[in-house]
């Protein structure tokens, strides 16, 4: 290797990466700026959801259920409807998500001891949000009725004690249960990810397509020399990039992995194989910039984007689907960069995802700079 | 205005001659809501299924192994192991071997025939923080409902005549299986015409600046406004066409309904197509770059059309100053507007009256600076 012409052609890219104002502001800047944004939006838990009670009772009991639900910090009392024409262009609008039914009988039936039925219409159309206020205001209810009907028996029997039982839970790594936590490793995996097979899957497209492809053949560079100057720059610039992103999700969220740092950079620099060498092989199939760009974007983000486990729990795919994400590289890397992040676990815990990260960039890298090679040839 | 028509047609044309000639890149935008749609009808859940629980049974007795079944039976938790430490707990969570233990301590059934309130315990793997919310939810219903039992058949056995003092009848409309997947297919649908439309405009419009084609137009009889339309013209019969696929695959599919009214939701969808394009006929004045400007409109798109328009996670459970930032991203509007129109029932144009609105200001407002900044451009 000729160290002199290989490191040109490195400081030749790296200035031309860094030449375009807009680009650096891309390459370097945008990760911070998407994790900022997206770091507090993925909360699938029942808050603040908006509801309205339909209390055609106008007792103390119906009010007493309805204080119950106001009171809850999951949902939001927004409608004190009368009628039960009201209930269905409310809920067909989407301005709530369920309405609580008291009927006009409540505190007849719960005085001669009786059930008392009440009603909850659900939107349906939200179904993850749909189920859990069902429970929730099920629970509620279930709760009120509950608690009567015990301070009845007390007064009949004097103090009787009831059986019961209690959970205490205890929650590792994340006890708050706080989604940043899970969301700022997975953000940064994906954003440098995003970023580095753009870049790499445009850099031969880009040459072939304005012809100084057919240049660089006659410059002394070799294929893999080549290779080694299109992706060195996206090891310092994701590096900045990395950087970049601990220190604000520090100073932002508070985040910081609790594993070693030691561990952190070499597993993304170990990454950035696969997600450059992927992008590279892409490069070395399109003819236009424009295919390259498609296909990176139209099979491979999304297949990295939805079979990683970044948003949907691998283990609630099917089988086949299952094994199919042992094909992704991010998937690996997410399970170390969380674990770092999260649970601080050594090197020997995740072995197997460090051979696989390793394993897989070596290889796509591989196959990346033999095809590129023969192509100079 | 018979010249406007015939220069913008013939622009198409060449477009749709050149564009489609290349049939890798059309086949990569037909991929995308094949499989996505596949994906999500049949693969993709964050319901809260099988989670692997280890139980450790200290009382074993039938009220002990009553609670623990009441775990396993259902279809949230999986019993992956029968463990008898608390230091086995450990390891086996931080091995990832299970994601929660349920713990019943000696004395269990013991505390429950003296009067007494039992404690159990349940140790959870918090570091996927949506699942862990929603399994630990799903215990504590487990268990408040195993409390129930109890007091329940306390008081049956105290023979007073009793019944349960509230019962709730749920009644859910429009989606009564409650289908997760019904509910994801309007993002979804956002989600694919983001990026085919904004990219494939994006793509479009720079590749011509890059290649510095513009020149050569500027002294052709078309005008800019004739040969920014037809330029665009494929590419909105394209996305036309993705919209079609979506809707028809999902009702062929999955049983989408199409509960409201369909001349609605087809103005909707178009409304929507004209929104993206302005927004990347607006990234493509950004630079006459295409490896910029494309990384501008992935980046633009990709994540943020899944995390900020309620595709998969509500708006309102977003802090406000994040929400605020929604209204930014056009997604939201249609995704509501659609489950609106695919989902409930007796749904027209007026019930999403604010999402057309809204749709319109937004398409209005970045199409004006669009075409200020392209004729500029052009001129």
């Amino acid at each position: 290797m000729n160290l002199q012409v290989v490191g040109a052609f490195v400081r030749k890219e790296l200035s031309q990466i860094l030449r375009d104002p807009r680009m650096r502001g891309i390459t370097m800047f945008m990760p911070v700026v998407q994790l900022l944004l997206l770091v507090s939006a993925a909360r699938l838990d029942l808050q603040h959801a908006p509801v309205a009670i339909l209390d055609l009772d106008r007792t103390s009991e119906s009010r007493g259920l309805a204080q119950r639900v106001a009171a809850s910090p999951f949902f939001e009392v927004r409608h004190d409807l009368s009628s039960h024409s009201e209930v269905e262009p409310l809920l067909r609008e989407g301005r709530v998500v369920a309405v609580l039914e008291i009927p006009g009988d409540f505190a007849r039936e719960l005085a001669a001891g009786r059930t008392a039925e009440v009603g909850v219409i659900l939107d349906g159309s939200d179904a993850n949000t749909a189920g859990l206020v069902g429970n929730y205001l099920s629970g509620i209810a279930q709760d009120m009725g509950m608690s009567r009907l015990m301070v009845r028996q007390r007064k009949l029997l004097g103090e009787p004690a009831f059986p019961g039982v209690e959970l205490r839970s205890r929650v590792w790594f994340n006890p708050e249960l706080e989604s940043k936590w899970f969301m700022v490793p997975a953000v940064l995996a994906m954003t440098i990810f995003l970023t580095t097979i753009m870049a790499s899957s445009n850099a031969i497209a880009k040459e072939r397509e304005i012809g100084t492809l057919e240049q660089l053949v006659v410059t002394p560079l070799r294929g893999w020399e080549l290779a080694i100057g299109k992706v060195a720059p996206y090891f310092l610039t994701s590096t900045f990039v990395v950087t970049l992103v601990l220190v604000s999700a520090w100073l932002v969220f508070g985040v910081k992995p609790l594993g070693s740092l030691l561990q952190l950079y070499p597993a993304v620099w170990l990454f950035l194989f696969s997600s450059l060498g992927i992008g590279l092989l892409i490069s070395t199939f399109a003819r236009t910039q424009q295919q390259a760009m498609v296909v990176a974007s139209f099979f491979m983000m999304p297949l990295m984007i939805y079979l990683s486990g970044f948003t949907f729990p691998i283990r609630n795919m099917p089988t086949w689907l299952q094994n199919l994400t042992y094909l992704i590289p991010l998937r690996y890397f997410l399970v170390l960069i969380r674990g770092i992040y999260l649970k601080g676990t050594g090197f020997m815990d995740l072995w197997q995802q460090w051979a696989m990260v390793a394993g897989y960039g070596i290889g796509v890298m591989g196959l990346a700079i033999w095809r590129l090679d023969r192509q100079l040839r | 205005m018979r010249g406007f028509l015939r220069r913008t047609r013939a622009m198409a044309v060449k477009e749709f001659k050149q564009s489609f000639r290349d049939r890798l890149t059309l086949a990569a935008y037909l991929f995308l809501p094949v499989f996505l749609l596949l994906l999500f009808g049949y693969a993709l859940s964050f319901d809260v299924e099988h989670v692997k629980l280890a139980v450790w049974d200290a009382d074993h007795t039938r009220a002990s192994r009553d609670l623990a079944r009441s775990f396993t039976s259902t279809e949230a938790f999986d019993r992956v192991a029968d463990i008898r430490s608390l230091s086995q707990a450990d390891s086996l969570v931080m091995e990832g071997a299970a994601t929660a233990v349920l713990c019943i301590p000696e004395g269990y059934s013991r505390d429950l025939a003296a009067n007494r309130t039992a404690q159990v315990g349940f140790l959870l793997d918090g570091a996927d923080a949506n699942q862990g919310a929603q399994a630990l939810g799903y215990a504590q219903g487990l268990v408040r409902r195993s409390d129930l039992d109890i007091k329940i058949r306390q008081l049956d056995r105290q023979g007073r005549g009793f019944q349960a003092p509230v019962e709730t009848r749920l009644e859910v409309l429009y989606n009564p299986q409650l289908e997760t997947r019904l509910f994801m297919i309007p993002g979804l649908m956002a989600y694919i015409l983001t990026i085919t439309a904004v990219i494939s405009t994006v793509i479009a419009i720079v590749r011509e600046r890059e290649r510095g084609n513009f020149e050569q137009l500027q002294v052709s009889p078309a005008r800019p406004i004739e040969i920014i339309l037809g330029k665009l013209a494929p590419y909105l019969c394209l996305s036309a066409l993705v919209a079609a696929m979506i809707v028809v695959g999902s009702v062929a599919l999955f049983g989408m309904p199409l509960n409201g009214s369909v001349g609605a939701l087809v103005f909707v969808i178009l409304l929507f197509l004209v929104t993206a394009s302005a927004q990347g006929m607006f990234l493509s004045t950004l630079s006459d770059r295409q490896e910029t400007a494309f990384s501008f409109a992935a980046l633009l798109t990709m994540l943020p059309s899944v995390m900020l328009s309620g595709f998969i996670y509500p708006i309102r459970n977003m802090p406000a100053l994040l929400q605020a930032v929604t209204w930014l991203f056009p997604g939201r509007y249609l995704i509501s507007a659609l489950r609106a129109l695919m989902l409930r029932d007796g749904t027209d144009i007026l019930t999403i009256w604010r999402e057309v609105a809204a749709l319109s200001a937004y398409t209005a407002v970045v199409m004006f600076f669009a075409l200020k900044r392209l004729g500029r451009i052009l001129k």
